[in-house]
């Protein structure tokens, strides 16, 4: 028997997370992932409009803020059975691919980066030397003069002066999985603080086509509201501000990931995790919405095995409750899943989690960027292999580095790279259409007395499903099978682990009373807990019903 | 015996006056309030000073709610105070005008006992006069409630006329879950108000064909037929 | 930064905000001074006031049931940008979203700030608190929510409990929010009502940043916390009404409505009130002030307002793109529209003078005979 650890709350992610480890021999033996909040979604979707859905699933999440409504809308469009015009296809990809930009930015600097960056070491920084670094990893970054860093070494210098350490206090400074020289750590907090600033313009590509972030406000089931803003001076403001952004995510972002990662090029072999990857795809590249012809391809990478794509029928996903505060223990599949909260208080050999354990064939999957960006890059997708095949190249590392803690994170650079150069081209779509006279953004529509459709994206965290089944005109059940659910599972009947509990497993941990190395791994998924806490109503989901059983 | 009937007068000109400005404004803010409610006419392309169609309807619709809450205030004055005659009495549920409007209420439907005569209401009329009354403040206090909601506190008389408004209605908005709920209760009484006037038309008609006592005259000179017990 | 706090020269004073870009700082006492309703005068008191305050304010921001919507929204912030926030104006010691410590050296952190600073600290609250008790043999009250082994609800009093003031961002913050709608299956209610204390709401959803920088401003400024409605919510932001306000208002006394998204009627821009839109029953500044650096807002997106800065619009403002025609309320177990309510109100009506008309005039009998004068005379 080790050490336990208990890490409660899981800083620097969205929601509630607690996670339990037993270290033994400096290494992580065994872990437990709990979701600690529970708000009942499904409960009171019930007998809601279906066109109001989009609105009240938009806020499971702030984070990923606009991926609830995208899926909501696609669900009850897929219900329906509208096909919605070119035009909202177009801006919702665009504010899909804004979410993104902004997401990954937001989440490697201000969730991920304190992991990997010493904010004391850059005190002792030069900066001439910081400008210098920064001249060789990228010419083109703004704002990477030595008085820049300068600048930032000083202000740092006085805020840690002023004795009241805000956000930065207690962390775990000095540690000694902390590996990157000072001039490094003062660049990354240079660009922290750059970041923190970006990340409100980002925001604005979301107010202009939706106006606010977050939660946009032009989604409909049917299209979208904006058609007012397809005028050239909104459309212009959105090119200008996205080419900010772009320039930030290629001179700034993803050079400063493929520089930090040689000195932590032993993550490349921890964190691996569960080897099995799951993405639904995303961002249609017409507007029937199918499956084959979306952008981010939909599929099962096996077993670490890039050969081989397999096709995801989606009647094969179950949910299992047995570790769940939710009555009974059976794997049961979502649709005939048990609703009652049952809760016992946190034992990790019996219930410890408020989140579901959803498995596809009764196999844990990971979802997320790495997911994508493996399906993709196994789908034979050009962008994401050529993106992946880059990158590789300039590390001078095999593939099989992306199969850990390490390669989350950059996948979630590559990924970054792969959208942001994707986006001028729905730009140039959407201003085709304009040209053309085509300003469609809503199809009209009855809503049906009874239906049932599904809709399926990716969030920046993951694989994101919505099921609605609609009877006299309302919501009869409403489901959601969201990212950090397979990703933060807690272990199911068979006691296979969760993603997050099965990459723990081998981490070192140099200090249990500092556990930087597990946050490390933890943060590479980018866990949303509000998300993933749900229950499936019992009155079955007729979807699955004549699928499975 | 025989009965002789009399012209007798039964209703003031304040009170006869009174009661066609509350039914003219109830036409008007029922037509209006419908509008509101859901603008079905709509403006085409031009400036908006060219239609007002939504403005000048709403104009419309307080006016007739003034005007209707002004009679309204005067009638309950005159139930106390007129001169020529007090009826508050007659209007309020005491066991006599329970069992009065029983009575007559069995009549109507069975037409098995007597109808009593009275010169000024039957108990029936003086209860529904009463609910009816009850329904109109309700939508005065709910109307109000949604008026003053764009009205800011200013100071001068409009912030004295918008704090006396929120002071005598923001209790509906506690009531019914905020301005959405009052909205809908507006709306709902507005049925109710539609209903009982449909219902009081017909008892009226009624009354005057089946009776003939000329009871509709009343509202309009002032005089309805009477027994008068004479030559016994 | 050393790992351990207390060799810090805590009590050193620093003129931080000389740090900070004039020009910047400038344009955010403006931007203060207008939301306050103040003169442009009060723009050089406004610097001076924030410039004295050398020691930054301590903020333990607290999460609950939320989706970290009002983090994001403040994160969002441009003038002041956070990291003007962060680093030179406020002290945030406790932040789930943003702070680097995690378990148990967060929760250190949390203990020595409200230890050390009682009574002189902010609690910034975002989220519901569950108040009810799941099922189970664990169940206990709050525990829809466990945060370090403690309920929401006993974080949200031990932490409150020693605050100078508390603010509630976002409406599940004030009032409950998404999961306090009908049937609040956890039983979420807003921080002000969990706790019985009273609060300041900043409600939206999510909250603008403008109105919860402007009312953390207008406390350093003036020590105290910006006037409320009966909502709690200041009134700054939340007097005036978004009809009241709309850049679509002469549309909508024109009578000029959009009637479907995406139609000529909506690229003119005309008034969404027959979308649905809340504007009228909604008290909110976003009109004016707009989000995300003035980009935009929900109405001039095209879509109707919701009435997210309402207590419970979840119920009330629902469903979102119907308006009285559409809004259905219980009656008598059967729920309805108020208007098919009404018409079969008047249909039975009619429908019971059509009978007992048909019963009375069908019988030949005259009833004049039946009358009894009981009330002659003259009145007394």
């Amino acid at each position: 028997m080790g050490t336990k650890l208990v890490i409660d709350p899981v800083t620097r992610i969205e929601g509630h997370l607690r996670i339990e480890v037993e270290i033994e021999n400096g290494k992580v033996k065994n872990a437990w992932s709990s979701g600690t909040m529970f708000r009942g979604f499904e409960i009171f979707l019930k007998d809601r409009d279906p066109r109001d859905a989009w609105y009240i699933t938009q806020r499971v999440c702030g984070v990923c803020t606009t991926l609830h409504a995208l899926t909501s809308v696609i669900a009850v469009e897929n219900a329906v059975g509208i096909e919605t015009p070119d035009n909202a296809r177009l801006i919702r990809n665009l504010i899909l691919g804004a979410q993104y930009l902004h997401d990954h930015i937001v989440h490697f600097y201000h969730l991920h980066a304190l992991d990997w960056v010493d904010v004391v070491s850059a005190l002792r920084a030069d900066p001439k030397k910081t400008a210098d670094l920064a001249y060789a990893i990228n010419p083109h970054a703004a704002r990477s003069g030595a008085g820049d860093f300068k600048a930032v070494q000083d202000k740092v210098k006085a805020f840690v002066n002023s004795g009241q350490l805000g956000p930065f206090d207690n962390a775990y400074w000095g540690h000694p999985a902390y590996k990157l020289p000072a001039e490094v750590n003062l660049l990354a907090v240079s660009h922290y603080l750059d970041a923190l600033v970006l990340q409100a313009k980002a925001a604005r590509l979301h107010a202009i086509l939706g106006g606010k972030n977050p939660h946009p406000q032009s989604y409909v089931v049917g299209g979208m509201t904006c058609v007012q803003d397809l005028n050239p001076d909104r459309l212009a403001e959105f090119i200008f501000i996205l080419k900010d952004v772009v320039d930030f995510a290629n001179n700034v972002y993803i050079p400063d990931v493929m520089a930090v990662a040689p000195f932590y090029k032993e993550w490349a072999g921890i964190g691996a995790g569960l080897g099995n990857y799951l993405a639904y795809g995303m961002m249609p590249e017409d507007t029937s919405y199918d499956p084959k012809n979306l952008y981010f391809p939909r599929g099962i990478v096996m077993n670490r095995d890039l050969g081989k794509v397999v096709p995801l029928d989606v009647a094969k996903i179950t949910e299992n409750v047995a570790h769940s505060f939710y009555e009974g223990d059976g794997s049961l599949h979502p649709s005939q899943g048990e609703t009652k909260p049952y809760y016992t208080g946190i034992d990790t050999g019996g219930k410890y989690s408020w989140l579901k354990s959803p498995r596809y064939d009764e196999k844990a999957m990971e979802v997320g960027p790495l997911s994508r960006m493996l399906v993709g890059y196994a789908s034979g997708q050009k962008d994401i292999q050529a993106a992946v095949n880059d990158a590789l190249k300039k590390l001078g590392l095999p593939a099989t580095i992306l199969f850990s803690t390490l390669g989350r994170t950059a996948a979630r650079a590559l990924e970054t790279k792969v959208v942001a150069g994707k986006m001028d081209h729905w730009i140039a779509q959407l201003l085709e259409n304009i040209k053309s006279g085509n300003m469609a953004t809503w199809t009209k529509f009855t809503m049906p007395d009874s239906a049932q459709g599904f809709g399926m994206s990716e969030a920046p965290r993951g694989a994101l499903g919505h099921w609605v089944d609609i009877k006299g005109g309302r919501i009869h059940n409403y489901q959601l099978v969201v990212p950090t659910t397979w990703n933060g599972s807690p272990r199911d009947k068979s006691g296979q682990r969760g993603a997050f509990e099965e990459a723990l497993i081998g981490t070192p941990v140099a200090d249990p009373k500092r556990p930087l190395e597990i946050l490390r791994t933890i943060h590479s998924f980018d866990p949303c807990l509000a998300c993933s806490v749900h229950v499936i109503d019992p009155k079955t989901n007729e979807v699955y019903e004549t699928k499975v059983v | 015996m025989t009965i002789l009937l009399e012209m007798i007068k039964t209703k003031s000109a304040t009170v006869r006056i009174l009661h066609w400005i509350i039914f003219f404004s109830t036409v008007d803010l029922v037509i209006t309030g419908l509008y509101i409610g859901d603008p079905v006419l709509m403006a085409g392309v031009g400036e908006p000073y060219q239609t007002f169609v939504m403005a000048k309807t709403r104009l419309l619709h307080f006016t007739g709610a003034v005007c209707l809450d002004v009679a309204f205030l005067i009638r309950l004055y005159l139930a106390f105070f007129s001169t020529f005659h007090r009826d508050w009495k007659e209007v309020i549920p005491t066991p006599d005008n329970v069992r009065g409007a029983w009575d007559t209420m069995k009549y109507y439907w069975t037409f098995k006992g007597q109808l009593k005569e009275h010169r000024w209401v039957d108990p029936l009329d003086g209860l529904t006069f009463l609910a009816l009354h009850f329904i109109l403040a309700m939508q005065l206090f709910t109307g109000f409630a949604l008026y003053v909601s764009g009205i800011e506190l200013a100071s001068g008389m409009i912030g004295l006329w918008a704090a006396t408004l929120h002071a005598f209605t923001d209790w509906t908005g506690w009531l019914f879950g905020g301005l959405p709920g009052v909205r809908v209760v507006h709306h709902l009484t507005m049925w109710i108000v539609v209903s009982g006037a449909f219902l009081h038309i017909y008892m009226q008609v009624w009354k005057t064909i089946k009776l003939k006592r000329a009871d509709i005259s009343a509202i309009i000179s002032g005089y309805k037929l009477m027994a008068v017990k004479k030559g016994e | 930064m050393s790992s351990s706090p207390s060799d810090s020269p805590s009590d050193k004073k620093l003129k931080l905000l000389s740090e900070i870009n004039r020009r910047d700082f400038m344009s955010l006492c403006t931007q203060v001074a207008v939301a306050l309703g103040m003169a442009n005068t009060m723009v050089p008191k406004i610097a001076e006031a924030i410039e004295k305050a050398a020691r930054r304010p301590s903020v333990v921001w607290l999460h609950f049931q939320e989706c970290t919507g009002d983090a994001e929204a403040f994160l969002r912030s441009t003038s002041p940008s956070v990291a003007e926030l962060v680093l030179d104006i406020l002290s945030i010691d406790y932040h789930e979203t943003i702070m680097a410590a995690s378990g148990e050296q967060a929760e250190q952190i949390l203990q020595k700030t409200i230890k050390e600073n009682k009574g002189k600290y902010l609690v910034v609250c975002e989220g519901a608190i569950p108040m009810g008790t799941p099922p189970g043999p664990g169940g206990k009250k709050g525990a829809y929510l466990t945060i370090g082994n403690r309920t929401g609800l006993e974080l949200a009093e031990e932490v409150c409990s020693g605050a100078m003031a508390v603010i509630s961002l976002g409406n599940c913050a004030s009032y409950g929010g998404v999961q306090a709608q009908k049937p609040n299956p956890t039983g979420a209610m807003g921080v002000g009502k969990a706790l019985g204390i009273k609060t300041v709401n900043i409600p939206g959803c999510p909250h603008n940043p403008v109105n919860s920088v402007a009312t953390i401003v207008n406390f350093l400024l003036l020590g105290t916390l910006p006037a409320t409605d009966r909502y709690g919510r200041p009134l700054f932001a939340f007097e005036k009404r978004i009809h009241d306000q709309c850049t679509r208002r002469a549309h909508f006394d024109a009578g000029q409505f959009v009637t479907e998204f995406g139609s000529e009627e909506a690229k003119k821009g005309f008034c969404l009130y027959k979308m649905g839109c809340k504007g009228p029953q909604t008290y909110h500044n976003c009109n004016i002030i707009r989000y995300n650096d003035h980009t935009g807002w929900p109405i001039g997106a095209g879509h109707g307002c919701v009435g997210c800065s309402e207590p419970n619009f979840w119920d009330s403002m629902s469903p979102f793109y119907a308006r009285l025609e559409g809004v259905e309320v219980p009656f008598g177990g059967v729920e309805s529209t108020a208007d098919k309510i009404g018409m079969a109100l008047t249909g039975a009506a009619a429908a019971g003078a059509a009978v007992h008309a048909a019963y009375t005039f069908g019988k030949k009998k005259a009833h004049k005979e039946n009358i009894i004068d009981t009330e002659s005379g003259e009145d007394k």
